[in-house]
């Protein structure tokens, strides 16, 4: 079994090729972490003006 | 239910269990069998996620939550989205980068043998119980409502389920899932469309909407900030945080499905998939127990939900308390018909004050009702000190067997057994993988070849449904060991998310540092829980800070030793 410091040595392709590609439209993860971040902003937001047009 | 309910509910279970072993019969090796060989693209990394924490009892319980208590438990999800996006740009990488089959076994890479077992033992310890628990939960409610014997039921969804877990292992629970996941949102979809149809037809679904809102129904967002009320926006986001980053980040039973993904992109889409979709989920289904309230407004509705245990009181020795208490009931509940459709009446008129004395008359009988209520649960205790007080988890259920038509009443049941066959199925396959990864292999054979590995982790995953199933059929007399268990669980998930946020974070503490510090959190978590009185989900919050904090202070007093590897 390697050790932790090895393995964190060993090249990493799949992390190296892939953190950089987001979705169609938001290339990056950051952009796609952001995203969602508002689209949950939204929903709360949405939440609320909800229960309060309805009170 | 009608044959045809039985052949659609039989034949969605049967049918998608059947293809679960089919699709997956030939199993390569353990990888296949621990990770799906990881070619599992994010649309059913997404659904069997979901799959996974979705347990039957979310689907009979929340819409009765929804009747209850309105829309506010959505609030327990809003630290979710914010979970999942650390657990795909942190946990996620370095889980894939690292090649593991168990989160604890990072644990050992990271800090040490002990502290790998700590984790891994927790995390079979809740998990091994709550398996059980997600057998037996559904089973007690279905069998009841439709006279089925319990043992029956219990064995029956045991079974299929240990079947197709140990034949096709990880990559037949996340192909099982994509379709059971499937029929439970085209089910609660429908039954959200019977109800808003069964609605009186001079009921809007507007006016339905002012119903409920004029009675404290659609409280989705409380912004107070007050640490005993139960679901607020910060209880939900700070705790809500912890409690998905520990559920999601370290629980095996969740990495082991995102660890399926043919690669990080495919498994951090099915993790944004969550994040997006299920606030909007819960909504829906407590929106749809709020319908049924209001569909109920205008319908005899029972004054206890769980029929069988009322009419077995009603046949009992105070038999006129009982009868006497559901007359005023009746009698109160048809007054407050008239009422709401006063209200109504008057809120179209346009009249402010008209609006505001109907919905006084209304709110008045509202409470004269839920009194009643409150009444009928304590003669029920009185009369039978055994029996449970709250019918929630009754609600849906009595009203999808009652008022949806021959076919769909099948399918709802199948939303049931597809949720309860889903999460249970995560369970034992993470409790398989742990047990042989963690402990037989880690511990007791650490030569061992893959071909001894997958036949291991075939017999642990039996191992753990058979002890599943055992304590589903005896459950029924361990009630307060249910309770121990979600206890148990809530004061758990903090200290072992501690751990794992030392891991990736803090990287100059080292193993015994964590290890006793999260022993020490973990004792004094058990006993604030005892003497404080707050929501649970700060507890997750506490465990985590906890273990932190003590990891720091014991390795700061150690000294920079040297790493043991």
């Amino acid at each position: 079994m390697t050790t932790f410091a090895e393995h964190q040595a060993a090249p990493n392709a799949d992390a190296e090729n892939e953190s950089r590609t987001g979705m169609p439209g938001i290339p990056t993860w950051k952009g796609v972490y952001i995203t969602v971040f508002i689209v949950f902003a939204v929903f709360v937001v949405a939440m609320w003006g909800f229960e309060i047009f309805f009170s | 239910m009608t044959t045809l309910d039985y052949l659609v509910l039989f034949g969605t279970i049967l049918g998608i269990a059947t293809y679960g072993v089919l699709a997956t019969r030939k199993v390569g090796g353990l990888d296949t069998y621990l990770k799906g060989d990881q070619r599992i693209g994010w649309g059913t990394i997404g659904l069997s996620v979901m799959a996974t924490q979705a347990s039957a009892i979310t689907f009979l319980s929340t819409p009765g939550q929804g009747f209850k208590s309105g829309l506010s438990f959505v609030q327990n999800y809003f630290g979710l989205p914010l979970a999942l996006i650390i657990v795909a740009g942190v946990f996620l990488p370095i889980y894939r980068r690292l090649k593991v089959y168990t989160a604890y076994e990072y644990l050992g890479k990271r800090f040490d043998g002990k502290t790998r077992l700590l984790g891994a033992a927790l995390f079979l310890l809740q998990r091994g119980l709550a398996a059980g628990i997600t057998i037996y939960a559904p089973a007690i409610i279905v069998s009841s409502v439709l006279n089925w014997p319990l043992g029956i039921t219990v064995l029956g969804t045991g079974i299929l389920v240990v079947i197709y877990t140990v034949t096709g292992g990880s990559e037949a629970v996340s192909l099982t899932q994509r379709y059971q996941m499937s029929v439970i949102l085209i089910g609660m979809g429908v039954a959200f469309a019977v109800v808003l149809i069964k609605l009186p037809s001079d009921v809007s679904a507007e006016g339905a909407l002012a119903v409920a809102g004029a009675m404290g129904k659609l409280n989705a967002v409380e912004w107070k900030f007050d640490i005993n009320e139960r679901y607020t926006v910060w209880s939900g986001i700070f705790g809500g945080l912890f409690l998905s980053l520990s559920y999601f980040g370290t629980d095996q039973s969740q990495v082991q499905r995102y660890l399926t993904g043919r690669s990080l992109r495919e498994s951090r889409m099915g993790l944004m998939f969550n994040a997006v979709l299920k606030i909007p989920m819960q909504f829906f289904i407590l929106l749809l127990g709020v319908l049924v309230f209001v569909f109920y407004q205008f319908e005899r509705q029972p004054v206890f939900f769980n029929e069988a245990v009322w009419e077995s009181q009603k046949q009992g020795a105070h038999a006129e308390t009982f009868a006497g208490i559901e007359s005023r009931f009746d009698a109160v509940e048809d007054e407050k018909s008239i009422a709401i459709k006063s209200f109504l009446r008057a809120r179209e008129s346009g009249s402010a004050a008209a609006e505001e004395t109907a919905k006084t008359q209304m709110l008045t009988l509202a409470d004269a009702s839920a009194a009643i209520r409150v009444e009928a649960q304590e003669a029920l205790v009185a009369a039978d000190a055994q029996a449970k007080a709250s019918d929630a988890d009754y609600v849906f259920i009595t009203f999808v067997l009652n008022y949806l038509p021959q076919g769909l009443v099948g399918l709802l049941v199948a939303v049931i057994f597809c949720a309860a066959l889903s999460s249970t199925a995560s369970e034992l396959n993470a409790l398989g993988a742990t047990t042989m990864v963690d402990f037989y292999r880690h511990v007791y054979k650490k030569d061992a070849d893959d071909a001894h590995s997958l036949k291991a982790s075939k017999w642990f995953t039996g191992m753990w449904g058979v002890v599943a199933i055992g304590f589903a059929l005896f459950a029924n007399l361990l009630e307060n060991l249910i309770e121990a268990v979600n206890i148990l669980g809530s004061i758990f998930y903090g200290v072992v998310l501690g751990v794992f946020l030392v891991a990736f974070f803090v990287k100059w503490v080292r193993g015994t540092a964590v290890f006793w510090g999260a022993l020490i959190a973990q004792a004094l978590v058990i006993v604030l829980f005892f003497q404080l009185e707050i929501s649970y989900l700060w507890f997750n919050f506490i465990g985590c800070g906890l273990t932190m904090g003590f990891a720091l202070i014991l390795q700061a007093i150690r000294g920079n030793q040297p790493v043991s590897a």
